[in-house]
């Protein structure tokens, strides 16, 4: 059995608040925390690249975890704004700069704000074809890469971070195991979210109208197939698109809000790094047995699946 | 059609002004409708009366009289009554 044990992060220092902008995009504070729900985004530094973020999340997880970081078996990094133009891999360089052995299978996932998701079920089957005991998913998508600061839709939203999870074979007691999953992709609206000549363009309503609709169906389909209900269900980590999206999934669902945390506040919309920044908070609380996560954007594509506590 | 958006717009927000016919001409903003919640407004109406409204027509539409307008036009154009 493949599990999840830990879960390392790292949200870079810089910060841009948006209290400083609500002149040049003519907004007042109720929106900042009311509907987006992002005071500040999270940059990275000029000198650090994305392999550099999933170095500090990865010495985040080792400052967490006890057991020997350098023999892993595969190490893969989910990002659309690898180092360079993604050649090498972000995973080869950041398997350099750990220093691991040649035992190690690297490789990259291009995908956006569903790719935690995707993640999970791609490096948990890798790990069980390939008999591994211990990979690693990393996530780090900075956005500020390509991010347009005049751009209302993008600038107030998108912060940069990288998450490192680490996967067993022979996971500890209370470690979780991921599936079943769910997968759907809608590639004819894929314009709705795109690197535009290396700036990022996104149609706010196309977005909110898929988001809105066509995750809350994949959600109840993934419930209602495994016969659970929302009491069954300790926690609701959606991707954290912004807090009005969240808060409009958490309606349509029915759901109660206190089961679904939103975290936006102090770094924004990390794309596939929100899940496992929230996840790291819950998955060492002992009064938590089962979640579901659930990410959408970039392709169009949305991911969801189930988080249940080993015994 | 105007009971029907004004049913919709609180559903988005309680708290949108609309206490008069007039107020259905202003700009939503004006009635306390935010950009966020124009588009949960025009989804709500996308939903409602099972249309599409399309990104150039979104765009220009400003109020929910302008709102109700469109969606009436795509009613008969599909042969629906609005």
């Amino acid at each position: 059995m493949i599990a999840i044990t830990s879960v390392g992060i790292y949200i870079p220092a810089g910060r841009e608040s948006n209290y400083d902008r609500k002149a040049q995009f003519d907004i007042d504070d109720d929106f900042i925390v009311g509907k987006l729900g992002v005071e500040e985004v999270s940059r990275k530094s000029i000198e650090e690249d994305t392999s550099d973020l999933c170095v500090k999340a990865f010495e985040d997880l080792k400052s967490r975890t006890s057991g020997d970081m350098n023999a892993i078996d595969c190490l893969v990094v989910c990002t659309q704004n690898p180092d360079g133009g993604g050649l090498p891999h972000t995973s080869a360089i950041v398997h350099s700069k750990l220093g691991l052995g040649k035992d190690c299978a690297c490789f990259d996932i291009s995908l956006g704000c569903s790719g935690y998701v995707y993640g999970l079920s791609i490096v948990t089957a890798f790990m069980q074809s390939n008999g591994f005991s211990t990979g690693i998913l990393f996530t780090a998508d900075p956005y500020s890469k390509i991010v347009d600061p005049q751009d209302r839709n993008t600038a107030l939203l998108f912060g940069d971070a990288a998450t490192a999870t680490l996967l067993q074979s022979e996971p500890v007691k209370g470690s979780w195991q991921a599936g079943p999953f769910r997968f759907c992709t809608s590639g004819k609206d894929g314009a709705a979210l795109e690197n535009r000549e290396g700036k990022l363009v996104m149609n706010g309503r196309a977005v909110f109208n898929f988001s809105a609709t066509a995750v809350p169906v994949q959600v109840q389909s993934l419930l209602n197939d495994q016969q659970l209900g929302v009491d069954d269900v300790d926690l609701f980590l959606f991707h954290q698109g912004s807090k009005f999206i969240v808060d409009h999934l958490t309606k349509r669902l029915a759901l109660p809000p206190q089961k679904v945390p939103i975290d936006l506040a102090k770094q924004g919309n990390t794309v596939s790094s929100s899940i496992p920044l929230l996840l790291q908070r819950y998955l060492d609380d002992p009064e938590l047995n089962r979640m579901l996560l659930s990410g959408f954007g970039v392709g169009l594509s949305w991911a969801s699946c189930l988080l249940t506590r080993t015994s | 059609m105007q009971q029907t958006l004004v049913e919709l717009a609180h559903g988005v927000n309680p708290r949108a002004v609309l206490s008069s016919e007039a107020d259905m001409d202003r700009p939503f903003r004006d009635i306390g409708i935010d950009s966020l919640e124009v588009m949960s407004v025009m989804l709500a109406a996308m939903e409602k009366f099972d249309i599409e409204i399309p990104d150039t027509e979104a765009d220009v539409l400003v109020s929910l009289n302008e709102l109700g307008s469109f969606v009436e036009k795509e009613l008969v154009r599909l042969g629906r009554s609005a």
